[in-house]
């Protein structure tokens, strides 16, 4: 479990990702409304060397952007499917497998269509039950603070685990 | 090869549209004489699922593509002969429908021996207000809102569009359809939020304009007005549904009319053309015409039935990409993230 | 008479035309995820080349699926544009049916295997009868180990054929001792033919008529409690 405490704290939890991030990979970003998913992608992207705006794909299901290299990040959003076939017909694999990496918003839904993956919850701190831990986040909740959750699903990250808990040290909680 | 065609005042073009949610064809000739139109909404059989499910989008555009041509040649009262083009938006939407219409609209091309013309959805949002009033003169601001696209466009003329601004996460109608479903407020989100808001106190909450502070920022960002949102009515579970959809849409409207207002001040526009689905909400309709006449310039705001997709922007922008451009050819597919065409500032 | 068949149900984009005088000219690539660009062209080139004006086609034969649905529906739409385009009749025949019809001289149960994604394959079994295959078992769609449980409890000798036969090879193989040999995709050329056959008896459909055979409900599988209303 980590903690940030502004939107700093979440691009940089989001680039500690993206530095071990391999082509292939499909990382699921879970949380409620207005928990972060974008913000994460942003900070994600900015990391791999997207230079244009990270907008919400909630429209048209996938947006995909050239990183530096021959790298292609594709950013998808569940949030209007119904039907796992329909996740299938996104076919995020093949995307994936295409030298590109997959960025699913909402992808916790339907984990068991991605195959292996890892999974980016993050929560608002209002969600905890923990009044302390929420602090004082005024009127809007709009301090950028957040709680972020990592795991992984298969084994494609097992040989970068250590790595990554060591690059999110710092946010630790 | 299908035959070419130099589009003049008497050419007909057939346009079809079935990029999201709406089934749609269209008889326009000239390019803004509009023969007849139809179109046939999703939106019953979504509306159980709070929103566009593609499968079922995709399977409705099949079933309904055909009928749905058919009338529109019928209540034109032409033979299908007369028929000098097929235009039809290739983009951007979603995949699985856009290539319904494309697969179809190729197809007619090729037994009636006429061009294809693939058209991109946005620029035809900005050619709708044209099909009402041809007599628009250059530069315009164009804002365009929808449920996928939030920008502002300086149109120099046909076909030259530069960008002004535009949404840096959510698009304005996202996030309507987003906190509307929070409210439970039903679907489709945006008439329905628009409806709720009639009752409630637009000032009630303040809720925040986001890059709002810098005035040479023609930007928006609509993701953290979202979540303001969220967190509020979890602070505060008693306010009432109908003042947080007026203060909401109030904090949208705000930021959308000023930031049009200052974009057209910039360029020294003509006019402001209001496009694209959200261009159909009261207030945004309301505000912007009285910022237009107070500053001074033409305000022109497409007929609700405009503002929502429809496929006489389509065949109308098809017949101008047609005189610029030429036929699209017959091997082109469907492309869900096709961007407007800039020119360079 | 002269048919022209459109088939985009699987990996497979296929044109054919033909008629009384048997199957004139075919077009397949199966490259996969480019069905739109790939179709009209095909149909352009595939008449160019056989001497053949659209205007002297007198029925649209259309693979109906099962298959992949937005391969299956460019076919489709496209098939019933030129169908109301041109004023001519349609025939709608199973790409099942399309799969098994090259093996009608085998007296072993036919089972064509289509690859449905995610682990899942529609089939279903045909046996010979004098003058072609009689269907002895409707179209399912299903997990794999539901049609090794239907090919076990039938126990006969069956040849399994398709692009999901060969992609679950081994594990209908480890379940069932049958052949899996035989057409990957749908042969376009059989489509023409049986619609022919069809043709002569004059069944023929309206556009509107020809309906898609999805065999999957679009209807919501997704756990969606999570996707949260204002409390």
């Amino acid at each position: 479990m980590l903690r940030v405490d502004d939107l700093a704290g979440t691009h940089a939890v989001a680039a500690a990702i993206a530095g071990l991030a391999r082509p292939g990979d499909v990382i699921v970003l879970a949380g409620e409304m207005g928990a972060g998913k974008t913000a994460f992608a942003q900070g994600f992207g900015r990391a791999l060397g997207v230079t244009e705006p990270i907008t919400s794909p909630t429209f048209t299901l996938v947006h995909s952007y050239p990183c530096a290299g021959k790298l292609t990040l594709h950013h998808a959003d569940l949030y209007r499917l119904d039907s796992s076939s329909d996740v299938d017909d996104l076919a995020l694999h093949e995307l994936a497998a295409d030298n590109g990496i997959v960025l699913v918003e909402w992808g916790d839904v339907a984990a068991a269509s991605l195959g292996d993956h890892i999974e980016v919850r993050l929560a608002h701190p209002l969600d905890t039950d923990d009044p302390e831990a929420a602090g004082d986040i005024g009127e809007f909740g709009d301090t950028g603070g957040r709680e972020i959750e990592l795991s992984a699903t298969g084994s494609l990250w097992a040989g970068r685990w250590d790595r990554l808990s060591r690059a999110v040290e710092a946010y630790r909680c | 090869m299908t035959r070419n065609v130099v589009p003049d005042s008497n050419t007909l073009v057939l346009g079809i549209e079935t990029s999201c949610d709406e089934t749609a064809a269209a008889l326009v000739m000239g390019g803004n004489d509009v023969v007849s139109t139809v179109v046939s909404s999703q939106i019953e059989v979504h509306a159980d699922f709070g929103g566009v499910v593609p499968e079922i989008a995709s399977r409705a555009h099949l079933q309904a593509l055909n009928p749905v041509i058919a009338r529109t040649i019928v209540e034109a009262g032409v033979d299908e002969s007369r028929i000098d083009a097929v235009a039809c938006t290739y983009g951007p939407g979603l995949i699985g429908a856009l290539l319904v219409g494309v697969s179809a609209a190729k197809a007619l091309a090729l037994a009636w021996d006429v061009p294809f013309v693939g058209v991109n959805h946005l620029e035809a949002h900005l050619y709708s207000a044209f099909l009402e009033d041809p007599s628009l003169e250059f530069p315009l601001v164009v804002l365009l809102v929808s449920g996928g696209h939030t920008m502002l466009v300086e149109m120099q003329g046909h076909g030259r569009y530069r960008l002004l601004g535009q949404t840096i996460d959510d698009a304005a109608g996202e996030a309507f359809d987003k906190v509307a479903r929070f409210l439970g407020l039903g679907y489709p989100g945006g008439p329905a939020l628009d409806r709720e808001a009639m009752n409630g106190d637009p000032d009630f909450v303040r809720f925040p304009r986001a890059m709002s502070d810098d005035p040479s920022n023609l930007d928006f960002s609509f993701s953290g007005l979202k979540t303001a949102v969220v967190n509020y009515c979890r602070k505060h579970p008693d306010v009432g549904t109908a003042d947080i959809a007026a203060s909401f849409q109030m904090a949208v409207v705000d930021v959308l009319v000023a930031k049009t207002r200052r974009a057209a001040q910039r360029i020294g526009a003509t006019g402001i053309v209001l496009g694209g689905g959200v261009a159909a909400n009261s207030l945004l309709r309301e505000e912007l015409l009285g910022a237009c006449a107070s500053d001074g310039i033409r305000g022109f705001l497409p007929s609700r039935a405009m503002c929502t997709d429809n496929a006489a922007m389509i065949a109308a922008t098809g017949w101008y990409r047609l005189k610029s451009d030429g036929p699209t050819p017959l091997d082109v597919g469907a492309f869900p993230n096709l961007r407007l065409p800039l020119v360079d500032a | 008479m002269l048919i022209l068949g459109i088939e985009t149900a699987t990996q497979q984009v296929g044109v054919a035309v033909g008629g009384h005088e048997g199957v004139i000219a075919t077009f397949e690539v199966a490259r996969g995820r480019r069905h739109a660009e790939i179709l009209t062209p095909a149909i352009e080139f595939t008449l160019k080349q056989a001497d053949i004006e659209l205007a002297e086609i007198s029925c649209i034969a259309v693979d109906v699926g099962p298959g992949l649905f937005t391969g299956m529906r460019v076919g489709l739409a496209a098939a019933k544009a030129l169908a109301q385009a041109l004023r001519i009749p349609m025939i709608g025949i199973s790409s099942l049916d399309l799969l098994a019809f090259p093996c009608r001289h085998t007296d072993r149960v036919v089972v064509p295997v289509i690859d449905a994604r995610k682990g899942e394959v529609f089939w279903s079994m045909y046996r010979q009868v004098p003058g072609g295959l009689q269907q002895v078992a409707a179209p399912t769609v299903g997990p794999v180990d539901d049609l090794v449980a239907d090919l076990l409890a039938r126990s006969q000798d069956v040849l399994c054929v398709g692009d999901g036969a060969e992609r679950y090879r081994d594990e209908i193989l480890d379940g069932y001792r049958c052949e899996i040999s035989g057409p990957a995709y749908p042969p376009v050329g059989a489509l023409v033919q049986l619609a022919h056959a069809r043709a002569l008896r004059e069944e023929y459909l309206r556009p509107g008529e020809i309906e898609p055979v999805y065999l999957r409900a679009p209807d919501a599988q997704i756990n969606w409690s999570v996707r949260e209303e204002r409390p």
